[in-house]
């Protein structure tokens, strides 16, 4: 029974081909081929050769896109440091001016106060000196006025006010 | 047919079919080829005159004969023309979808559309570009023929009763010789007839080893499409063999006690279903293993120096 089972034990024949076999094979896997290669595998191959060019193409573009972006993008960043410190100059410029400004107006009006105080000293000092010469006027004639007075005799006017001016002026040397 | 159908059996049958009494059996009629349609020397046509068991029928039935060529058809060749159809049904259609989706610039849609166009594209970047070269990549329509017809004959040959159409010597003959056919017609068609034949020896071999050499190199492509027949008809009816073996513990089973027999069916319907597993990766081995040697053999004749 089991001796069934061996391959060879069943006979060879299955291993020579039959010429039917082989005709028909023949036939049909030419065939087959003819037609795959004419409306399958042929305009098959050459649309995916032509996808594959064109994805090469897109991929070939996005990339000198990408260099052309990358290649602004630098170029802007660039520009934009330029302008940063252009924009920095600018206001250090500015600063320095303002700075300037602040001074000079700073120095003007102190020139204008001590001018001011000045001239306040002066008119002040003016006013002093006016007022003493009148007081001395007044003195002057007050005294010689009392000293005719008092002596009851004219003296001759002049003579009077040189004498007492000689006086007032000892006498204002002490004051002051 | 149908008049045939009462003819009297052969006495060979007869005895054939008490061997087969009692549920024994020899599994090897699943695997060999079976005359489905046969037209007899009288011209009448019979429906499978063998039987299902390979055992003459009708005892007046002869092949009609031309020269060594028997009128009949057999299931294999049944099995090869269904594929066959099919395969170029299914893949100018795909080929048309594809073409379709390519020329609106969209990616290939549909399941099948995508499988078949990963596995032309392996075929062709990883299988005759790598192993041909540029020269074998002009014949990349032939080697997807290959690839496609086998993988298609070794996977439906694991259908049950389908039959293993690739487990025929008489179908792996004709692709092993098709392969020498085609690198012998493209070898003189790139290089010239007295160039291909003339260059076959090496440069440098000693004149009197000359028609040795030529001999040797002569028969180098012939021998190795040879094997390449070989080994794919081995392959495949290999597996067969043993699945159907292991299968039929059972049946073989039915002469031994009942308790053994039922047994060995538990044994043998796993093991079976291992080797089957197996089997469909060898399908697609062998059907690798064919397309890239052929892609060699023929890259090597186009382009000799490569």
């Amino acid at each position: 029974m089991l001796g069934k089972l061996c391959v060879l034990g069943a006979g060879a024949d299955f291993l020579l081909p039959e010429m039917q076999v082989l005709v028909w094979t023949c036939v049909v896997f030419f065939m087959l081929l003819a037609v795959l290669w004419k409306f399958a595998w042929g305009p098959l191959l050459k649309a995916l050769d032509e996808r594959e060019q064109r994805i090469g193409k897109k991929i070939a573009d996005a990339d000198a896109r990408f260099k052309e972006a990358e290649q602004k993008a630098a170029e802007y960043e660039k520009r934009l440091a330029v302008a940063k410190e252009e924009a920095t100059a600018i206001i250090e410029e500015g600063k320095r001016d303002a700075i300037k400004v602040r001074d000079e107006i700073q120095a003007a009006a102190q020139a204008e106060a001590t001018k001011m105080l000045e001239r306040a000293k002066r008119e002040i000092g003016l006013a002093q000196e006016q007022a003493i010469a009148e007081l001395r006027n007044r003195l002057v004639d007050f005294t010689a006025e009392m000293a005719a007075t008092v002596i009851e005799r004219e003296v001759k006017a002049d003579d009077h006010r040189r004498f007492i001016e000689s006086g007032i002026e000892k006498v204002g040397h002490k004051v002051q | 047919m149908a008049e045939e159908a009462h003819a009297p059996h052969a006495e060979g049958a007869h005895d054939a079919h008490a061997e087969h009494g009692g549920g024994g059996g020899d599994p090897m009629h699943h695997i060999m080829d079976k005359v489905m349609l046969g037209l007899g020397a009288d011209g009448k046509l019979y429906w499978k005159p063998y039987g299902d068991h390979g055992h003459l029928e009708y005892a007046g039935y002869a092949p009609q004969t031309i020269g060594p060529m028997k009128l009949e058809f057999t299931k294999h060749m049944t099995g090869l023309t269904v594929i066959a159809f099919l395969l170029a049904l299914v893949i100018t259609g795909i080929a048309r979808k594809v073409l379709n989706n390519v020329g609106r610039d969209e990616p290939t849609r549909g399941r099948l559309a995508n499988a078949v166009e990963a596995l032309l594209l392996f075929v062709r970047d990883e299988l005759v570009i790598p192993a041909g070269g540029h020269h074998a990549a002009h014949y990349t329509p032939l080697f997807l023929t290959y690839f496609f017809f086998i993988l298609s004959c070794n996977l439906c040959g694991m259908i049950p009763e389908f039959g293993g159409v690739t487990g025929n010597s008489g179908v792996t003959m004709v692709l092993g010789v098709s392969v020498w056919v085609i690198l012998t017609l493209l070898g003189i068609a790139n290089q010239g007839f007295a160039h291909y034949f003339l260059h076959m020896v090496p440069p440098g071999t000693p004149l009197p080893m000359w028609p040795l050499m030529f001999l040797l190199e002569f028969m180098g492509p012939v021998i190795k499409c040879g094997v390449l027949c070989v080994r794919l008809f081995a392959n495949m009816i290999a597996g067969h063999l043993v699945i159907s073996n292991i299968l039929a513990l059972g049946v073989v089973g039915g002469a031994l006690p009942t308790g053994i027999a039922v047994g060995m069916i538990f044994v043998g319907v796993p093991l079976a279903l291992g080797i089957s597993m197996l089997e469909i990766l060898v399908c697609f081995i062998q059907a690798y293993v064919f397309t890239m040697l052929s892609v060699i053999f023929v890259g090597a004749a186009v382009h000799p120096e490569h």
